[in-house]
């Protein structure tokens, strides 16, 4: 029963850890969706910056795709499914 | 001398000059039409917008006067020596000062997103250690952890490069 229960335990910490991992991505999807919108406003008045905004662009599409795969396992993990 | 009085008056002066009820009529209907152009230009700053704020004001301060034509003209001239624009935006006046005026908003941009992206980059920090502790666990979502670490780095970079804007247009080498 011991192995069981380590099992657990370790499945546990690891739906904990990967909602906090959920968390953090969350919060760094909405700034940088803050961080891009002046740029955006930027790129009406001079095109210097626009390496930058592409950049940032870039880095979402990046975060966003890490927040959707880990919160899909976070939400196996605390199913159990996996 | 015994000239006739209708041949003393100013040459050409052929149109006789209008009675006081004439004038009377004549000011009042320039002052009628001035009215409806000031009410004109204020509905028409109000469609476009509050980009032609001074339209509007130009507009309802003519139909407040219902005379004077150099109020309106006066104040649409303030507005474009003061920020150098047009009602539509268009610069009127292409000076070092519209230049700083845009060099301003650049370095307000920046340090937004700069800011921004440093606390992005210090949260994907934090997702970055939670997947460290997922990995402890299990090797299961070890991708996954790359994938953040490579999103925070990302991230860090962009910060930088960010920074680096910011120095730059401060200093005006950029």
């Amino acid at each position: 029963m011991a192995l069981d229960e380590t099992t657990r335990q370790v499945n546990k910490r690891a739906v904990a850890a990967l909602e906090a991992a959920v968390w953090g991505l969350r919060e760094a999807d909405v700034s940088v969706i803050k961080a891009v919108q002046p740029l955006e406003d930027l790129s009406n008045v001079t095109n210097a910056h626009d390496p930058a905004l592409e950049e940032l662009n870039a880095l979402t599409v990046r975060i966003r795709a890490a927040r959707e795969e880990v919160r899909r396992r976070w939400i196996a993990e605390s199913e159990g499914e996996r | 001398m015994n000239r006739p009085r209708h041949a003393s008056g100013v040459a050409g002066a052929s149109v006789p000059a209008p009675s006081g009820t004439a004038r009377w009529a004549l000011l009042h209907a320039s002052r009628f039409l001035w009215c409806l152009t000031g009410l004109g230009l204020a509905a028409f700053g109000i469609g476009l917008g509050a980009d032609a704020a001074w339209l509007i004001l130009a507009g309802v301060v003519a139909f407040l006067t219902g005379a004077s034509v150099s109020v309106p003209v006066f104040l649409g001239l303030l507005w474009i020596a003061r920020t150098g624009e047009g009602w539509n935006g268009e610069a009127l006046m292409p000076r070092t000062r519209t230049t700083r005026r845009v060099n301003r908003r650049v370095i307000e941009a920046l340090e937004t997103a700069a800011r921004t992206a440093e606390r992005g980059t210090d949260q994907l920090r934090q997702a970055a250690m939670a997947m460290d502790a997922v990995q402890e666990e299990t090797t299961l979502h070890n991708d996954l952890a790359d994938a953040v670490n490579l999103a925070w780095v990302t991230a860090a970079d962009a910060g930088f490069d960010l920074r680096a804007r910011l120095a730059a247009e401060r200093n005006g080498e950029r």
